[in-house]
């Protein structure tokens, strides 16, 4: 499976590093993105509880101090659900090699709690357990895709050679993990983790949504309840500024412990073992993984059911929901809402998708043609990776409406931001010699993108469609519910508050199929890719 | 989704009346004959608890700089509680916090004996706010214990639905809107709802007060921001006062109501105690006509707890225990919204740094919601049949079926009349 290698090098310890290293061109990026916010402020939106000029917003904070327990106490579920999320994933990244036929299975588990969105087993989750460890629940979800996917990445990304002298002195799979493979899978597990602390904070403060004393999220709600827009601001910045400390300070503790010396691995080469193995180039292989991943989400959704020990009114079970779909009285038409809200939220995120992959692939190409602009746009990517979606959310509403353009912007961001780090990796791991033989039959720079760069950078492009088609859904159902009045999101709230648990779970077994088949069918498309070019 | 109480601002009706009740201690007083069985405890030693309470700080210095904590005073409630009657010494224990002192002392002298009672959860429907303020009296004040129930407050938020946590049992009883409850009961819950916290709903038209649109005739020819969130009942309304919606301009807005104040729109569907508050402390006065006044009459912030927990003699004791600290509470909120502010700001709401002059405005207003002619024939909360049959009459407008058998006084006249009728 090379695509978790990629995916786990794609967003990768460079553009940290970088982050860190050249400061001058991303500060007056920054500098210049502020004052032409402050401009808007005081004049476009001037006199609307809108967007507040950023001198206000930290005043706000500034003058705030009672953030500070708020923060602590989302801090403190974030970090407990970091560390359950991420040591749930990490052991069964390591189970997958060990074993590695439950490879698909696991990561089909795991794109499984990536599609269905948080909100919408909230409800659950704060039946069964107390707010807060519901919290630390929802934190842990929110990290256990991207952690099992860079994992299982860095596991594999062992050199051969090292994985062969093992064999050869006598060493089992055993041998092969402790000795090789965890040591080898540093950088990619770094890059989880750092990638994780955000989702952990994002994760937590999407469970205040269900309420609390104490928390980020709250008092956002309570701000904006108040009509506070520049507290609104203050605490969506001041949960910015946090989770990108959160992903510094992970980094930062990585750097001690040497994270990114040099490990012996294949990755530069971009040639991992499994190379070739990817089943997805046969479509009879891939229909049989297919049949597999929903065999283990129906032994898993069985599962939850069993294991929460609360009765059909709350969790229904596959037939429950294939009876209210397909048999009863009212199916059709419950059938009908289902599909048609699907069919609105496809669109929203279909546009968002596109939106923002065409901008990630301009993007990309631009920061690989020139140094300086990487140096200038890369930081504010980075923070971008940071923002709290659902603290955007109201108030890029507020600036964009609730229609399609406000849904569009925010699976668009959902989906740009991880899609041009993928492919700016992408470009930059190619072979020299390639680039070598444009230049020495007298191509330009431009030739050698077009003819080299572009081709080597596809792969990237698929790595970041497996990770942002179900993302770019899920920012629109996101949306959907927090802000607009159409959609399966939007649905999905009215079940929640009409306690409509049929129609909800249908909702989600809706969503999860879709964006199981997204990820199989690009996982297959790139395998096909992969095999008929060789890379 | 999220509703939030409300208000009326020009509505200036509420009045003076209702100052004499001002001293919570003469006003519980004057509630006791409605909760006989339960207040007597009360009643036993108001002055010795003062006392009490005046003796610890003295005994101990407060600890200096240091506020009081909401569970730090909620322990310290706990304990004075079992033993003696809060009432007195609330105002004093709220002053000391609100002046950034302690009075952590007065737990020394407390006895404890609150172990005993049953532990139970009441959902709120929202964050805590003054919204909630009888359920804060309740707690400070020790009123879910003198009916033998140690309550914790789960506070909601615009995610949460507490119908399937009251349903699942995680909670005892809840705090929610009307029409969500009904179809929970429709979609399968085992729920009754046993009281209305608001007799009438406080959703309204809001305009400008220089413009003010005054009825639903007046609508016509104007243009009406309308949220998503509030369209069902829009129509609702619409269809009830006999209106076409091509005749009304209708504008799809958020939660900002700026449009109003600067006249890109000429009413605003809101709620009474927060739209026109906001902007009345933005300096925009504003007009409101109630819903409710006009064909869609609907109770709100309703009390509803698992409808087969009406009949096991342990747990209905638990619920009318929870209903009876409610009851007190909200008595102390009519008479005193001021207090009841304070009490969301300084103590249930501290963290969330409530805005203080919107929370004693939309305290004041609340309580035309919660007491009216039928509360005070009747005791708080009462649904009488014309209420409910108004209620589900506007709720089938909607298309929400609801039924006289889902609402239920039995608790209310357990509290309020000893049961004879239950």
């Amino acid at each position: 499976m090379t695509l978790s290698a990629k995916a786990g090098e794609a967003l990768s310890s460079k553009s940290v590093l970088s982050f860190f290293g050249r400061r001058r061109e991303a500060t007056i990026v920054f500098v210049g993105f502020l004052t032409v916010w402050e401009l808007l402020a005081v004049t476009i939106f001037k006199g609307r509880f809108v967007v507040p000029a950023p001198s206000s917003v930290l005043a706000t904070a500034w003058g705030d101090g009672f953030y500070v327990s708020n923060l602590m106490r989302t801090l403190s579920e974030a970090s407990l659900g970091w560390l359950i999320g991420n040591g749930v994933a990490i052991l069964l990244a390591a189970l997958c090699l060990v074993f590695p036929r439950l490879e698909a299975a696991l990561l089909s588990l795991g794109v499984m709690t990536y599609a269905v969105p948080t909100v919408a087993i909230g409800p659950i989750l704060f039946i069964i357990q107390d707010p807060f460890s519901a919290k630390v629940t929802m934190s842990a979800l929110s990290v256990f895709f991207v952690t099992l996917i860079a994992a299982v990445a860095g596991l594999r990304s062992a050199s051969k050679t090292s994985l062969e002298l093992t064999s050869v002195f006598g060493g089992g799979k055993w041998d092969m993990l402790r000795r090789v493979r965890i040591r080898a899978s540093i950088p990619a597990l770094t890059t989880g983790l750092c990638i994780s602390a955000p989702a952990a904070i994002l994760g937590a403060v999407i469970g205040d949504y269900f309420g609390g004393q104490n928390g980020l999220g709250v008092i956002m709600l309570q701000a904006q309840e108040q009509l506070s827009v520049s507290r609104t601001w203050a605490i969506a910045l001041v949960t910015t500024v946090v989770s990108g400390l959160a992903y510094a300070a992970t980094a930062g503790v990585a750097k001690i412990f040497g994270a990114w010396t040099s490990v012996d691995t294949d990755n530069q080469s971009g040639v991992t073992e499994n190379q070739g193995s990817n089943s997805g180039s046969r479509p009879l292989a891939f229909l049989g993984k297919l049949t597999l991943q929903i065999a283990i989400a129906l032994g898993v959704w069985y599962g939850v059911v069993a294991a929460s020990g609360l009765g059909g009114y709350f969790l229904k079970t596959p037939q429950a929901v294939w009876a209210y779909l397909f048999i009863g009285p009212q199916a059709s038409s419950d059938l009908a809402v289902v599909l048609s809200s699907l069919g609105t939220t496809l669109f929203h995120a279909g546009v968002g998708w596109v939106v923002g992959s065409v901008l990630a692939i301009f993007g990309a190409i631009l920061m690989s043609s020139s140094s300086t602009i990487t140096k200038a746009v890369m930081p504010m990517v980075l923070i971008a990776r940071s923002v709290p979606l659902v603290a955007m959310t109201p108030l890029i509403a507020l600036m964009l409406g609730r229609g399609l353009v406000g849904i569009t912007a925010i699976s668009a961001l959902v989906t740009l931001v991880p899609t041009l780090v993928t492919i700016v990796d992408g470009l930059k791991k190619l072979p020299i010699a390639a680039l070598n033989v444009v230049s020495c039959s007298g191509g330009s720079n431009f030739d050698a993108l077009i003819r080299v760069r572009l081709f080597y950078g596809l792969p990237a492009v698929f790595t970041a469609a497996k990770i942002s088609m179900p993302g770019a859904i899920l920012g629109a159902v996101l949306a959907e519910w927090l802000v607009a009045g159409s959609g399966i999101g939007h649905i999905m709230a009215y079940d929640v508050v009409g306690s409509n648990f049929s129609n909800l779970w249908a909702s989600i077994v809706a969503i999860v199929i879709v964006s199981l088949t997204l990820y199989s069918a690009v996982s297959a498309a790139e395998g096909l890719f992969r095999k008929r070019f060789a890379i | 989704m999220k509703r939030s109480v409300v208000i009326v601002i020009v509505d200036k009706r509420r009045n003076e009346e209702e100052s004499r009740l001002t001293d919570p201690r003469t006003e519980s007083e004057k509630e006791d004959p409605k909760i006989n069985g339960v207040s007597s405890v009360m009643n036993t030693d108001v002055s010795g608890k003062e006392h009490l309470s005046l003796v610890g700080r003295e005994m101990k210095p407060p600890l200096l700089r240091e506020p009081m904590s909401r569970r730090q005073l909620l322990g310290r409630g706990a304990k004075l509680a079992g033993a003696v009657a809060l009432a007195g010494a609330i105002p004093e224990i709220l002053a000391a916090c609100g002046s950034g002192a302690s009075a952590s002392s007065s737990s020394s002298a407390a006895a404890s004996s609150s172990g005993s009672l049953p532990n139970v959860n009441l959902q709120l429907v929202y964050l805590e706010n003054v919204q909630f303020a009888g359920s804060f009296f309740a707690e400070v004040k020790g009123y879910y214990k003198d009916a033998g129930v140690n309550v914790t407050l789960l506070p909601g938020g615009p995610n949460l639905a507490p119908e399937p946590i009251v349903q699942s049992g995680r909670a005892l009883v809840g705090i929610t809107h009307t029409a969500e409850a009904v179809q929970a009961i429709i979609n399968g819950a085992d729920l009754k709802i046993i009281g209305a916290g608001f007799q009438k709903s406080p959703t309204c038209i809001a305009s400008r007060a220089s413009a003010p649109i005054r009825n639903p005739q007046e609508m016509i020819g104007k243009k009406i921001g309308v949220s998503a969130s509030n369209e069902p009942i829009w129509t609702s309304f619409l269809k009830a006062n006999n209106i076409s919606p091509s005749e009304i301009n209708v504008v799809t807005v958020g939660f900002d109501p700026t449009p109003l104040a600067t006249g890109e729109i000429d009413g605003l569907v809101a709620f009474y105690t927060n739209e026109p508050i906001v902007l009345r402390l933005k300096g925009v006065p504003t007009y409101a006509f109630l819903l409710n006044d006009f064909n869609y009459p609907m109770v709100d912030d309703i009390y509803i707890c698992k409808a087969s927990n009406l009949s096991d003699t342990t747990l209905r004791k638990q619920i009318i225990g929870v209903m009876t600290g409610e009851s007190r509470g909200w008595s102390d909120v009519v008479a005193n919204p001021d207090e009841a502010a304070s009490l969301a700001v300084n103590v249930f709401g501290k963290s969330l740094k409530l805005d203080p002059e919107q929370q004693k405005l939309d305290a004041q207003e609340q309580n035309q919601f919660v007491a009216d002619a039928t509360t005070a024939k009747h005791g708080l909360f009462w649904m009488t049949p014309e209420v409910i049959d108004g209620t589900i009459r506007s709720l089938a407008i909607g298309n929400v079926d609801a039924k006289p058998s889902m609402f239920t006084n039995e608790i209310l006249d357990a509290i309020y009349h000893g049961g004879s009728k239950a």
